[in-house]
């Protein structure tokens, strides 16, 4: 049988990660250590180019904070959810309705993570869940486009991984999200001949 | 407080009295029809917009040709002069009884006891003219002299977009609610946009059978008359409503209305509209609970952004001059750091229990207290009340934004602070 392997949503594995914008409709899970903020950036980085509003569900993001990452505040709307139930409910109806939708929760069922999915997908919003957590989890579901574990990395840089991506090979990227002179916006620069410090 | 000056209008064989009611609106918002051929007006603190009391008589009577009018302290009191009083004169002793608008029989059987006039009644003992007759004759004559309340029933407009459902028979079930809702809102929709209006504020009220009246309100961030969408957001709302032993009524009413042009559909390329779900959030969550942020202008980081209502248009921002952290704590969290004095960034500092080693630094970036703002601290002298702020990379990589409160060698030692993240 020939197996044909499903087209990864992102780009092509070889080349920089959502070098041609990110594709709307997805949802993207992106993890992070403790105390460290890189998938918020890198997240507010990848949302700078579009024109839909952007609903932040996290908590101590700082709004001149996203202007210096590229991202225009005032495209930005802010919410408190009372917990994480609330917090996924809200970032599924941003979705539906077609904005970009960022939320930070503790943990995400594979039934939440299916209905966010879905939404995205109906609706064409873009989607980014925030967590702290470590690489795998008991709970890890294949409904999003991509998973990617942002740690920090020596010299200003972020070290994304490829967790998950369906017909994707795990694969590393340094970026630099240092904006340059020129690029557009959510291009990063990417530092492939280094390995992690 | 200034006393309460009621005006009565007696106008036979005019308009009908809720006609003649709002008509006096035009001279004060608390009038009241008086049937059959009356009108109350509660002039305190109006009159003077017309020339005085005297000016305001005068204007009126220019108007209803053969009226009467009066002006007392108490509506009954401008009632019975009206009537039957003289010009200018707010006495009531010498009028007849039936100035007090009381029973036929009471009036006959005072008559007969040679009680003719209001003064007459009023020198009578107050237990035995209770006692004789009844409460009516005493509480009228308190009511017009202003010792005893008086409910006056003031004509109110009605709400401009305001729909009621009645129901025979008292109605609980969430679906028949909903049901209800559902044709409410498309009951007023249309009606909003033959106005070419749209509603920023709705709200839907219960009418319970033992008198209770719970609601809620809906907020638009943009001015809505999507019956689907409206209908849809109220039956979410519908958790928040205890029916008890049902509802007879359903009212909804558009608390404020702006105009909302009709938008051309399917021509051209559209314009993606992104109301819906800020709605659904907005009344989800709250008021409250979701914000824009506009620019303020402050040097101190907490304070350079601000929170304003959704319903307002975005803030204009620009890039900042110097580099921001993603993410900022409330509150500076407390650190131990070691650092070389006088001035150098730390070494190392250690937060919740993690140490963490220093790599690469930059700063200082140095940050005044507002002094304009404060009454200045006689403990410490003003150049001391600064921060400063140095990025800080680990050796692991994450960033950090860390400041120093106070100098070196200052009154009081210098205490370190974890302000924010890059990454």
């Amino acid at each position: 049988m020939n197996y044909q392997p499903a087209p990864f949503t992102c780009d092509s594995v070889a080349n920089r990660p959502f070098s041609g914008g990110v594709p709307a409709g997805t949802v993207h899970e992106f993890r992070a250590p403790e105390a460290t903020a890189g998938h918020l950036a890198w997240a507010a980085r990848l949302l700078a180019p579009g024109t839909a509003p952007v609903i932040w569900l996290t908590h101590a993001l700082y709004p001149p904070g996203l202007a210096a990452a590229g991202l225009n505040p005032a495209r930005c709307l802010f919410a408190h959810t009372p917990d994480d139930a609330a917090c996924l409910g809200a970032l599924e109806a941003a979705l539906r309705g077609g904005c970009a939708g960022v939320a930070e929760a503790r943990s995400c069922t594979r039934l939440a993570a299916r209905r966010l999915a879905l939404a995205a997908r109906q609706g064409g919003g873009i989607g980014f869940l925030l967590r702290h957590a470590p690489r795998q989890t008991p709970l890890d579901s294949t409904a999003f486009a991509s998973r990617w574990l942002i740690t920090p990395a020596p010299g200003g840089l972020l070290r994304a991984e490829l967790l998950y991506a369906p017909g994707a090979r795990p694969a590393e990227f340094f970026l630099n999200l240092e904006t340059e002179h020129g690029a557009t916006p959510h291009d990063v620069r990417l530092v492939p001949e280094r390995r992690a410090g | 407080m200034a006393p309460r000056r009621m005006m009565s209008v007696w106008f036979p064989n005019g308009a009908p009295a809720d006609r003649l009611a709002a008509w006096c609106q035009q001279f004060s918002p608390l009038t009241a029809a008086d049937p059959p051929d009356g009108v109350l007006i509660d002039i305190s603190g109006c009159a003077h917009l017309f020339g005085g009391e005297a000016g305001l008589r005068a204007r009126l009577l220019a108007r209803l040709p053969g009226g009467r009018l009066a002006i007392a302290q108490t509506a009954a009191a401008a009632w019975a002069l009206a009537r039957f009083g003289e010009a200018d004169d707010e006495d009531l002793d010498p009028l007849p009884l039936a100035a007090l608008n009381l029973n036929p029989r009471t009036i006959t059987r005072l008559r007969r006891l040679g009680i003719r006039r209001i003064g007459e009644l009023r020198r009578l003992p107050r237990a035995e003219l209770t006692a004789g007759f009844g409460a009516e004759p005493l509480l009228k004559l308190q009511r017009a002299r202003g010792e005893a309340p008086e409910a006056l029933k003031f004509f109110t407009a009605p709400p401009d977009w305001r729909d009621i459902a009645h129901f025979a028979e008292p109605i609980f079930a969430p679906a028949q609610l909903q049901a209800a809702l559902t044709r409410l809102t498309h009951a007023l929709c249309p009606r909003l946009a033959a106005a070419r209006r749209g509603a920023t504020s709705l709200t839907a009220r219960f009418h319970r059978t033992d008198s209770h009246l719970p609601e809620f309100v809906l907020r638009f961030a943009a001015p809505c008359r999507d019956a689907a969408q409206i209908s849809k957001l109220a039956c979410e709302k519908l958790n928040e409503i205890d029916p008890g032993f049902g509802v007879e009524a359903i009212s909804l009413t558009a608390n404020a209305t702006e105009l909302l042009a009709p938008a051309q559909t399917g021509i051209g390329q559209q314009t993606p509209d992104y109301t819906q779900p800020i709605n659904t959030l907005l009344n989800r969550l709250g008021e409250a609970k979701i914000w824009r942020a506009a620019p303020h202008a402050s040097h101190i980081p907490e304070f350079a952004a601000r929170r304003i209502p959704v319903t307002q248009p975005p803030a204009i921002w620009t890039k900042p001059r110097h580099r921001r952290p993603i993410k900022l704590l409330d509150r500076p969290a407390a650190i131990t750091a070691i650092a070389p004095v006088p001035d150098d960034p730390p070494v190392q500092f250690s937060w919740q229990g993690k140490t963490h080693r220093i790599a690469r630094a930059t700063g200082p970036e140095r940050i005044a207290r507002e002094w304009w703002r404060h009454d200045p601290q006689t403990t410490r002298p003003e150049a001391e009340q600064i921060r400063d702020y140095y990025e800080v990379e680990d050796i692991t990589g994450a960033r950090f934004w860390l400041f120093r409160a106070g100098t070196h060698g200052g009154t009081a030692p210098v205490r370190w602070f974890l302000h924010g993240f890059f990454g």
